[in-house]
């Protein structure tokens, strides 16, 4: 069947299942009562069957009966419980006021009830909350630092926020931002977030079973949904800390019809080295920021706009100053993206969502030479950019729900242009590598329910276009539930995932050179196979929840440099000519024990894995394990609320150090056919060929433990215009030196720390 | 035609140092390095004005500090001309081995130094017939360094040889490789980098000219010391086997994503270790061949 009959078939599929059936029904909107932003993923509890609130915070049931009874629950939010009798179709709102806010906040039973009447394995959803008062690194409270201690997680290098999630490499997680794709996660060379916690309302991290509307990666997805803006009152905050300074602001335009976020972050470290120019001749700059704008806007009690806007973006630039001659050598690198949405409740089982929308990573690199006589610029900049369209419906069932929708996506891909301008020389300008990836894809996911089995059922139709070729993929989603008792359940799931684009990188760090590449005609997407069996149990009334959870999968067309490639290395060649091909697998263990209650809450997660990778033309074509790999990996995470006002909270790792290539031997070699007298000139390639390091194998070191303890304490006040915060964070509270890299110095194994304890404080206002 | 993308990783380098890396500390390890198996070791070059000679060795563990190889000696080695005609080598110590025979151009020629029953360890390699472009000197330019001439290097011969070179100034009877400018795309750019002065390529003492460069292109090279203050100055032209290219590629590649320099410095901390072809079996090491070609153009 051709692709266009298939796209054809699903959209007749999805257009039968758009007729709809009469009945008296419910249809709700989950707020929070006091900003009246949508509460997404509500547990709303009728008559025994669970159901969660879409993006929107909209729910619907369907009733058979006049009475009705409902139960609505959220994280961090005090529940609440309906008794009405209905005789016609209703939409009611429902406002859940946050804990923090109730003076018996540590009596409520449970923050995640949903776990055991969600299909899906594998899936997180983390309360900001616990983000903003868990350790940071630096003041600087991170969304992927505190993804990284959860089951199956590892993160990259020390501090980074590089997230390898059940044993894939960084790009394979679809990172979205309000359903937007986001290409670059973080600044600092990956030492920070681009999220700004303060603007973000929706957490939600999938790993096990990822359902059908997601698509496009090939390990895990993290679906970031930002604030919408208070609709009851304007607030805000703004915050200081050693490396940034931020403010949010928020409220209503018209009250509880249009209302408008604003916030920003920019680092200090551009500031000092200005401060300490004196009599240096050369200046070194450093700075990031991000930005994130909305405006929402509810036409009518069934339709609302919403337009958001975020841009995050890193600079480098150091300047030096000769005589009249100023040369500056810089890099910019960042993300820009452009939302246009509209959710709209059609009819009483029927609620869409459309959105149109535009996402860039760009990087420009860029050297200028100015005098009295020239002026001389180099410029070469790469630039991934998407252009989409995406409409998804939500069909509310009798007694379950359905989603499916369609989308189509063109990915420019210009990984290297080249700009020479000068007034001694002929401009020149190449931009021969460009790429489109044309992506039309369309899904269908829906919930079955049979008594003690559970099945999330779903298909996603993927289809490819580069260069002319087409690339089908039909993606099956598959999570089954099977509740034994009251308290526990198993869960397994198999899902078939691709993708179509690479990040090639050949450093621990996450580079503004890391260049994303897209499918070529030769070069297939990445697919893998991720299949999960989990054991799920709640202990004293759900005040414990056990989670235990097995998963291997496997990986074809991974794609990395060819062994000595690098874009830096020799940018000239096609970035196709420097590849290698190859596959990989993984699998282990994950252990997650919650504590959900109490004034001491927190989490215990453990993963036992392995990873491994295989490419013809790297490590001789034998297998070697993946520079993420660890084999253990344990993360404890400790918040303690003394008070109200007071909180502590303190995490620690414990982990397999990552391995690394080390050489095992030396031997002499031949010298490059050079001659020189001159020993200066010489010496240090004497001195290189004279010992040849012999490397048998890839990755054929684990470098020692790591671990380290990071200590949190927070303290509130309530001031006339609103609350005060200060906090203390102490990064590796006992200073393990722990190894950054391991390297020969002299026959001497020697290690590389990057980070001791580095304490730090911050300082919060928010406006009432 | 591309930018200073290899200052990239310096400049990362700097941005790290300015934030994290003044609180960073490095100390020695007493841990367990990777096992070591010591191995047999073969490099030989081949050139036709010197005699053959190879030498086989112990690799030494990288926890070694200095790098006093122990040779094998009392092997019988065997050097083969185009697998047909055999030379034995002659054991003079410390695991040389040589006879007092020049290999010819257009030749190939194979090693093998039998180390024990069943354990031979092999390589082979050609020797390119010596074919080089013509190189001229332009007029001195006065908008060049020190009013310094152009070289110009014009391939003439419809071949696809390999090409590597570089320019050497005698002064006072130290011969010194002299650092090359140029943004001609037909030299291979794996190992330099763009100059802050004139947005041109530097060329760090030697440099490969792409073995694709079309017939009558020719590349145009500057330079920044002063032609005019030097007692004589050479062009090397080294016309080298694609085993031979592909070693010195991959080399000086590894030396590059070097970690440390000679001196236990961290030079690069997103350096990696990277293998370095060899063409030895059952062993490490590299048998090449070259010839090469000094031009003496002043």
């Amino acid at each position: 069947m051709s692709i266009h009959k298939k796209i054809f078939l699903l959209l007749f599929l999805l257009k039968n299942s758009i007729l709809t059936y009469s009945q008296k029904s419910v249809s709700g909107i989950v707020k929070d009562s006091l900003s009246g932003e949508f509460l997404i993923g509500a547990n709303v509890d009728f008559n025994g069957h669970l159901l969660q609130s879409n993006k929107y915070g909209f729910f619907k049931i369907n009733n058979q009966n006049n009475q009705i009874y409902l139960k609505i629950s959220f994280v961090g939010y005090q529940s609440i419980k309906f008794n009405a009798s209905i005789s016609k179709d209703t939409l009611l709102v429902f406002y859940l006021k946050p804990i923090n806010n109730q003076l018996d906040e540590v009596s409520v039973k449970s923050e995640n009830e949903n776990m055991f009447h969600d299909n899906n394995s594998g899936t997180f959803k983390l309360p900001v909350s616990i983000i903003k008062k868990a350790p940071s690194f630096l003041g600087e409270s991170d969304i992927l630092k505190t993804i990284q201690t959860l089951p199956g997680v590892s993160s990259g290098t020390e501090g980074t926020v590089g997230l390898n999630v059940r044993g894939g490499s960084a790009e394979q997680n679809l990172i979205l931002l309000d359903g937007i794709p986001v290409y670059n996660i973080n600044h600092l060379f990956g030492f920070f977030s681009i999220f700004n916690t303060d603007a973000v309302s929706n957490i939600d991290f999938f790993k096990g079973n990822i359902p059908a509307r997601y698509s496009g990666r090939a390990s895990s997805v993290l679906d970031i949904t930002m604030k919408e803006g208070n609709t009851k009152s304007w607030t805000g905050n703004v915050g200081i800390g050693p490396i940034t300074s931020k403010a949010l602001i928020e409220g209503p335009i018209i009250k509880d019809k249009m209302s408008f976020l604003f916030s920003y972050r920019r680092t200090w470290l551009d500031i000092l080295p200005r401060l300490i120019k004196g009599g240096n001749n050369t200046i070194p700059t450093y700075k990031f920021y991000d930005l994130s704008t909305k405006l929402n806007y509810k036409i009518n009690s069934k339709n609302s706009i919403f337009l958001s806007y975020y841009t995050g973006i890193d600079k480098y630039k150091i300047t030096t100053f000769d005589d009249e001659t100023e040369t500056s050598f810089s890099f910019n690198w960042g993300n820009e993206t452009l939302n246009a949405r509209l959710a709209s409740i059609i009819n009483k089982n029927l609620f869409s969502n459309l959105a149109i929308y535009y996402t860039k990573y760009n990087f420009e690199v860029q050297n200028q030479i100015k005098s009295p006589n020239n002026n001389f610029i180099n410029n070469v900049s790469s630039n991934i950019l998407d252009l989409g369209l995406k409409w998804e419906i939500d069909k509310y069932l009798k007694t379950s729900q359905a989603k499916f929708g369609v989308g189509l996506v063109k990915h420019e891909f210009n990984p290297n242009i080249t700009q020479i301008s000068g007034s001694e020389i002929a401009p020149y300008f190449s931009n021969n590598q460009t790429e489109n990836v044309l992506e039309v894809n369309g899904f269908y996911e829906q919930a079955l329910n049979f008594n003690n089995f559970k099945a999330d059922i779903g298909i996603n139709q993927i289809n490819y276009q580069v260069d002319k070729k087409w690339y089908p993929n039909i993606e099956p989603r598959l999570s089954l539930n099977y509740k034994l008792n009251s308290h526990t359940s198993l869960k397994a799931s198999y899902n078939y995932l691709t993708q179509f684009l690479h990040l090639l990188t050949n450093s621990s760090l996450s580079l503004p050179t890391d260049l994303w590449v897209p499918i070529t005609d030769k070069i297939k997407p990445l697919k893998s196979h991720n299949y999960s069996l989990g054991y799920y149990k709640s202990i004293k009334n759900n005040s414990f929840q056990l989670i235990v959870e097995g998963y291997y999968r496997s990986m074809n067309n991974l794609l990395e440099y060819s062994e000595g490639a690098s874009f830096l290395n020799n940018p000239s060649a096609k970035w196709y000519e420097k590849v290698s091909i190859g596959k990989g697998n993984s699998y282990g263990l994950e252990v997650f024990l919650r504590k959900t209650t109490g004034k001491s809450k927190g989490w215990l997660s453990y993963t036992l894995s392995w990873t491994n990778r295989q490419f013809n033309d790297i490590n001789r074509g034998a297998i070697f394990p993946f520079k993420y790999d660890r084999r253990h990996n344990l993360n404890v995470i400790f918040l303690h609320d003394f008070s109200k006002d007071r909180q502590f909270s303190a995490n620690f790792s414990l982990n397999s150090g990552s391995v690394i290539t080390l050489p095992t031997g030396k031997f002499q070699s031949i010298a490059p056919p050079i001659i020189s007298t001159n020993p200066n000139t010489y010496q240090n390639y004497t001195y290189f060929f004279d010992q040849i390091n012999n490397i048998p194998l890839r990755n054929n070191f684990r470098m020692p433990i790591y671990h380290r303890l990071d200590l949190s304490y927070r303290v509130s006040k309530s001031k006339k215009k609103g609350q005060r915060t200060w906090s203390l964070n102490v990064y590796n509270v006992y200073s393990k030196r722990n190894a950054f890299f391991i390297y020969y110095d002299k026959g001497q194994l020697k290690q590389f720390t990057l980070f001791p304890i580095i304490p730090s404080i911050n300082y919060e206002f928010s406006f009432k | 035609m591309n930018l200073a993308l290899n200052n990239s990783k310096k400049a990362f380098f700097v941005i790290l140092y300015l934030s994290f890396i003044q609180i960073s500390c490095v100390k020695l390890l007493d841990i367990e390095a990777p096992i070591y198996i010591s191995q047999n070791v073969l490099i030989g070059v081949l050139h036709p004005d010197s005699c053959i000679k190879v030498r086989v060795f112990k690799t030494l563990p990288s926890s070694f500090k200095d790098n006093n190889y122990t040779g094998i000696d009392s092997l019988k080695v065997i050097v083969f001309e185009d697998k047909k005609e055999q030379f034995i080598l002659k054991n003079v110590g410390n695991g040389y081995y040589e006879i007092p025979i020049k290999p010819k151009s257009g030749h190939l020629y194979s090693v093998e130094a039998k180390i024990d029953e069943g354990n031979i360890i092999s390589a082979q390699d050609s020797i390119p017939v010596l074919e080089v472009p013509l190189i001229t000197l332009t007029q001195p330019k006065p908008e060049n360094f020190n009013s310094n001439p152009d070289l110009v290097i014009t391939k003439n011969i419809n071949n696809k040889s390999i090409w590597w070179f570089s320019l050497n100034f005698i002064k006072k009877g130290i011969s010194t490789p002299q650092t090359l400018l140029s943004n001609s795309q037909n030299l291979d750019i794996f190992n330099s980098k763009v100059n802050n002065i004139d947005g041109r390529r530097d060329f760090y003492l030697i440099t490969r000219v792409l073995p694709e460069m079309p017939l009558g292109k020719e590349i145009n090279i500057g330079f920044v010391n002063a032609i005019k203050d030097v007692d004589a100055a050479f062009i090397y032209f080294s016309c080298v086997s694609p085993t031979y290219d592909k070693y010195l590629k991959t080399a000086i590649e590894a030396y590059q994503n070097s970690l440390v320099d000679n001196s236990g410095n961290v030079k690069n901390p997103f350096g990696n270790f990277l293998p370095v072809y060899s063409n030895v079996k059952n062993g490490l090491g590299i048998f090449i061949a070259y010839n090469t070609k000094k031009v003496q153009i002043k």
